[in-house]
């Protein structure tokens, strides 16, 4: 009696293993949760500048982002670029108002404040050498 | 402008839910802009302005009545309906509200 008890808890063992192998097949392995690489919440509502693959420019109030780096932001200008050699940045800006950035076209994102633009220390250096 | 949702009954314990609903999601801006007239800028220096009748998981987007515009200024269509592809887009901005 106390042995077909104990077959039949064994059965049921089995069985739960089973259904246990089945679930984590069925669901992919997850490690800890991911967390995103940099915290925007800490620059929400202020002023950031993003560059994009291909060299546009913007600088504006970052309002919202989700897991993938897409962005929403406010208030933005566009630093345009000379015609004639897109690599230089012009003083021109224009206003795209608000504005969804697509993560996978982004380059860079810097916050404005605490960052500034600093003369080419290597010019200097060239004279030199 | 943009409405942050706040949701009180969202406990202090649920830190990712805090941070998926206190800011503005992306894609619902798009989705919002549905109907709209916007401006989406590829990372090339073209750009593409007409009524958003559509778009997908990779933001490949539906635009109605386009016209396309370089970094001269110079325009192109209009077109009355195009499939635009998402990997070549780096922002999209509402021109209205």
């Amino acid at each position: 009696m106390e042995s077909k008890e104990t077959a039949r808890d064994g059965n049921q063992n089995n069985r739960d293993h089973k259904d246990q192998r089945r679930r984590n097949n069925g669901t992919k392995q997850e490690g800890p949760k991911r967390e995103a690489i940099l915290d925007l919440n800490k620059y929400k509502d202020t002023q950031i500048k993003v560059e994009f693959i291909g060299g546009r420019q913007i600088v504006g109030v970052l309002k919202g982002f989700d897991q993938l780096m897409n962005l929403v932001l406010e208030s933005v200008e566009e630093t345009l670029r000379d015609p004639e050699d897109p690599n230089v940045l012009t003083k021109d800006t224009r206003s795209l108002g608000r504005v969804v950035v697509r993560g996978p076209s982004l380059l860079t994102i810097s916050p404005l404040d605490g960052s500034e633009v600093i003369d080419n220390p290597f010019v200097a250096a060239e004279v030199q050498a | 402008m943009a409405e942050v949702a706040t949701n009180p009954s969202v406990d202090v314990t649920g830190k990712q839910e805090e941070v998926t609903i206190s800011t503005v999601l992306p894609l619902e801006i798009i989705d919002k802009s549905i109907g709209k007239v916007v401006t989406v800028l590829l990372t090339t220096d073209k750009e593409f302005t007409g009524k958003l009748v559509g778009f997908d998981d990779f933001v490949n987007v539906v635009l109605e009545d386009v016209t396309e515009t370089d970094s001269e200024g110079n325009t192109d269509g209009p077109v009355k309906i195009m499939l635009l592809n998402g990997g070549q887009i780096a922002m999209i901005s509402s021109t209205e509200d």
